[in-house]
């Protein structure tokens, strides 16, 4: 177990950043946290570097109590978004910066840090830079020159506080995807903070979703997507459409769709689905509805929904170009729209 | 069909302009309000002095009164100057880092040197630091004192200089991005490292900057130093007071002669701060 969090609580004055987590993290395993701003995501992360006292609970790092422990005892390497690099020092005088500052007993010789230096920025590929000053890099290569910084220390974990999030998309994919990619050829443990949840589900093994202060739910990047614990998850980690429910002895109806035995007090329930899991039929079971705009994006092609009878804007539901071309819908059409996927929730726990 | 227009465009050679507007105007304005202000009174006081001739100029500002004095104003302002360096930095410091109760007063309580008259500052510290003032008389049993002496020199001088470095350096502070010192943190480093590897060398040249500002000053001050300084010739005689004095006996010539002196140190003193603030900030790298 490389960490492991119980009870943690944090207030900033009135406001409460962390309402008792409890977390654990398996060595080698990269962990996003993932949620709205002010969930309390990176004050966690900060928690983990020492960055920030907690005002109750513990953390262990790698078996060892590091509640008390200052951030320099910690030996956690750390991300910031905004890179934080040294300006006034040249890329390779930054990455040395771990090693420099050691005690000279435990301090590397100098020829010893050079290379390892050298190694480090050519695996962040960056070894033509190392002369260069910060401020003459691009965004994604002072992201790199920060991560190679940090792993100049040997961290026993790695956090990253939304380290691609000052950076365009397309670096950022990239990016994102070279990080995965280092992580499977160094395995350290790492967890990284992210309010983009594309963002976790592709990279992470296991994600931590957070609101208000807790964790909502913990699980592989699929199991979130399709499972969601609450409808805060649901509507989170992707689209979700809300679909009134109703439970009578046990029995579950989404407005004309029989939804099977789901014990349970009677009443009203809502599901929520997924764009990708309505599907339109011209008859047959299911809510009469009326196509509205349709918008081919590339493999997907949205299709605008209104439900009659039904509040709120409309749905909608996203085809696979193939069930387009086969289906071609067009505007005004009456259609008959079912559910593939649904999941089912409280009224009261969805308010 | 807009790249096609930009395509027509761009073959025509175009007119050469200036993004900042006024440049002929702002130029001339600051030419002539710098000659007005600055380098005509200042070139009369080269041709006053010239009145002496070469020896006779040589013979004033050598006489060992006049050394003295030139001495003790640079020597004097320069400690005061180092003095509020480090004083001031760590005002700054606290100012930006850290939310106290009262952290707006303590802030305003900083400009009370520019604002108030430099006589009653002088008078204020004589009688704090005579033998029977409040902070003399702990000084005195010790064998130290600062009113009548070099010393009270430098205390009046550090008074007056103090605002020049926290005004400088406390902005360069706020825009200091804590996660760089953090960072510096989370690598290892101890607090002292993180202060003289990662927060100095960007606080450097504005710290340069507000020491140059405080011994500029310091090197002209008059009001609050002939009180507190005692004004022993060739003990505790500032040169400001020297050429004051030298005036009042009609010795015109003689006085901008010392001036002239002051006036030349003074800007070699200047341009080597001004060269190395320069070189700071280049190591600094560039930005901001």
């Amino acid at each position: 177990m490389s960490i492991r969090v119980q009870g943690i609580r944090k207030r900033f004055g009135e406001f409460v950043a962390l309402d008792g987590v409890d977390l654990e993290i398996e060595t080698g395993q990269l962990v996003a946290l993932l949620g709205p701003s002010g969930c309390g995501k990176t004050t966690l992360l900060r928690v983990l570097a020492g960055l920030e006292s907690p005002d109750a609970g513990r953390v262990d790092l790698h078996g060892r109590d590091a509640t008390q422990l200052p951030v320099q005892a910690r030996n956690v390497g750390f991300v910031f978004q905004h890179y934080a690099l040294f300006r006034h020092m040249s890329v390779f005088d930054n990455v040395a910066f771990g090693l420099t500052v050691r005690p000279r007993r435990t301090r590397p010789a100098r020829t010893q840090i050079r290379a390892r230096v050298e190694e480090l920025l050519s695996l962040v590929q960056l070894d033509w830079a190392a002369d260069r000053l910060p401020a003459q890099l691009s965004g994604g290569q002072r992201q790199r020159v920060a991560l190679a910084r940090a792993l100049a220390i040997e961290p026993a974990v790695l956090l990253l506080d939304e380290p691609f999030g000052a950076l365009d998309t397309q670096v950022r994919q990239e990016l994102r995807r070279w990080l995965r990619r280092l992580h499977d050829a160094l395995h350290f443990t790492s967890v990284f903070v992210t309010h983009d949840q594309q963002e976790a589900l592709e990279v992470a093994d296991s994600v931590v979703v957070m609101n208000r202060g807790r964790i909502e739910q913990r699980g592989a990047p699929a199991d979130v997507y399709d499972r969601p614990a609450s409808p805060f998850v649901h509507r989170f980690v992707g689209t979700s459409h809300v679909l009134p429910a109703e439970r009578t002895a046990d029995r579950v109806r989404i407005g004309p769709i029989d939804a099977g035995l789901v014990p349970g007090p009677d009443g009203p329930l809502e599901a929520r689905v997924r764009p990708h899991d309505l599907a339109l039929a011209r008859d047959g079971e299911g809510w009469p509805a009326r196509v509205g705009a349709v918008r081919v994006l590339g493999p997907l092609v949205q299709v605008e929904l209104t439900i009659d009878g039904v509040p709120g804007g409309p749905r909608i539901a996203e085809l696979s170009r193939e069930q387009y071309e086969a289906t071609p819908w067009r505007t005004g059409d009456a259609v008959r729209l079912s559910l593939k996927r649904w999941a089912l929730y409280d009224r009261a726990e969805a308010a | 069909m807009a790249a096609l227009a930009t395509s027509q465009v761009l073959d025509a050679p175009l007119p050469r302009r200036r993004v900042i507007p006024g440049f002929g105007l702002t130029l001339g304005y600051t030419l002539v309000y710098l000659s007005l202000i600055v380098l005509i009174p200042l070139a009369a006081t080269f041709l006053k002095s010239a009145e002496l001739g070469w020896d006779r100029f040589l013979e004033v500002v050598t006489s060992p009164r006049v050394v003295a004095s030139l001495q003790l104003s640079f020597g004097a302002s320069f400690v005061a100057a180092l003095v509020n360096a480090a004083a001031g930095l760590l005002v700054a410091w606290v100012l930006v880092r850290h939310d106290f109760p009262g952290r707006r007063i303590v802030d305003a309580i900083v400009d009370l040197p520019f604002a108030l008259p430099t006589a009653v500052a002088g008078i204020a510290l004589t009688a704090l630091y005579a033998p029977n003032g409040w902070i003399g008389a702990w000084l005195a049993p010790l064998g130290v004192q600062v009113a009548y002496t070099p010393l009270g020199v430098v205390v009046a001088l550090v008074f007056i200089g103090l605002p020049f470095v926290v005004r400088t350096v406390q902005p360069v502070l706020e825009n200091l991005d804590r996660e760089v010192e953090q960072a510096a943190a989370t690598l290892g480093a101890q607090p002292a490292q993180i202060f003289l590897r990662v927060v100095l060398p960007v606080v450097w040249p504005a710290l340069l900057t507000g020491f140059a500002l405080a011994f500029a000053r310091a090197v002209g001050e008059y009001g609050s130093v002939i009180f507190i300084a005692g004004n022993m010739p060739l003990v505790s005689e500032i040169a400001p007071l020297l050429i004051v004095t030298k005036l009042e006996q009609y010795e015109y010539a003689e006085a901008t002669a010392i001036a002239v002196v002051m006036l030349v140190i003074s800007f070699a003193l200047m341009l080597a701060i001004n060269a190395l603030q320069g070189w700071a900030q280049r190591r600094a790298g560039g930005v901001r």
